[in-house]
């Protein structure tokens, strides 16, 4: 058996290889979540390892009976978290700034559709514009939901928030992105 | 229905979390309400342009560094409360000494010599709570974290 629960036992027990099979089953994943939250590559990587080291760390501390997702996406949220409050990006950085250096690893990967339309690369730099200025939390629930794809339930838990401070956190980041998106 | 709740409605829907009758409340709330379908259709294509961003690949050199950190990095998991400093700091104390000793018995003892001791209290796995330990998530998710804007 080679699921997540299985191989976190492995690792508690030691195993090397069943730690090596789980970073290459989620390497990509953290790597992507990083990158979106911080623009920055070099940042993403540095995450990423930190997470992997804090996931083998507490492997002995996993409950098999929380699905590992939650167990992976609450250590990543801290990290970045934890990383955003440091950096202090909406502070210390300007938007513009932000958007000119942050958000060129994620934008780059738009450039080449050439199916996109001048207002549709308009409307894609209002939204990352959006994004970039959203506090730290918010932009941590979006990504959770749009990108990792998990459900209310989970990102409360990974965020150690309510189910319902977690739908208001949404809903708020929605009504601020578009009004950015209207903006113009 | 106020706007408000159907916003949170709309919200519901674009995560696929919205159920029958909250559909047809919404449905025609929206025939109505141009803020609201203005609001839909934004966050329609909000989330259609968060959606397209393309995965970039990992570098390759990522996952022998992950290993490599796993496989080199002393376990300070056990380690607790007042231990978290204590040891670090007599293991940096135990440094600096071994460096004076060695000044002392080495004539030779140089500039050149103190880089080795700066790379040693560089040690990462020096820090009083490494980001994404335990010690760290724990303290981020109890006391940290939170919503500035509420
Ligand atoms: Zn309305």
């Amino acid at each position: 058996m080679n699921d997540d629960a299985d191989l976190m036992r492995r690792i508690a027990g030691g195993e090397s290889d069943a730690f090596r099979v789980l970073v290459e089953r989620y390497e990509r994943i953290g790597y992507n979540f990083f990158l979106r939250l911080t623009g920055v590559s070099e940042d993403a990587e540095d995450l990423t390892q930190e997470l992997f080291i804090a996931v083998f760390r507490s492997a002995g501390r996993y409950r098999p009976d929380a699905p590992f997702k939650a167990f992976f996406y609450r250590i990543a949220s801290n990290l970045s978290a934890s990383h955003l409050r440091k950096r202090k990006l909406r502070a210390a950085q300007s938007i513009d700034e932000m958007v000119e250096r942050g958000f060129d690893a994620a934008s780059a990967r738009h450039e080449d559709d050439p199916a996109l339309s001048l207002d549709g690369r308009e409307m894609r730099r209002r939204y990352e514009e959006a994004l970039a200025g959203l506090p730290r939390d918010w932009r941590i629930a979006l990504e959770l939901r749009v990108a990792g794809e998990l459900t209310y339930e989970e990102i409360a838990g990974a965020m150690g928030k309510s189910v319902s401070a977690v739908e208001s956190i949404l809903v708020r980041a929605r009504e601020r992105i578009a009004e950015k998106l209207d903006e113009g | 229905m106020d706007c408000r709740k159907i916003r949170r409605m709309v919200s519901r829907e674009l995560d696929g979390a919205l159920d029958g009758a909250g559909r047809a409340d919404l449905d025609s709330h929206l025939a109505l309400c141009a803020g609201c379908r203005r609001f839909r259709d934004l966050s329609l294509a909000g989330l259609s342009i968060h959606r397209s961003v393309k995965e970039a690949d990992p570098p390759p050199s990522l996952l022998p560094s992950i290993l490599a950190a796993v496989e080199a990095g002393p376990r300070w998991g056990w380690m607790h409360g007042w231990l978290r400093i204590a040891v670090p700091a007599a293991v940096a104390a135990a440094a600096v000494f071994g460096v004076w000793v060695g000044g002392l018995m080495h004539e030779s003892y140089s500039p050149a010599t103190a880089g080795n001791q700066t790379d040693v209290l560089e040690l990462t796995y020096l820090d009083e709570y490494p980001p994404g330990s335990l010690g760290d998530i724990l303290m981020t998710s109890s006391g940290g974290g939170g919503d500035e804007q509420r």
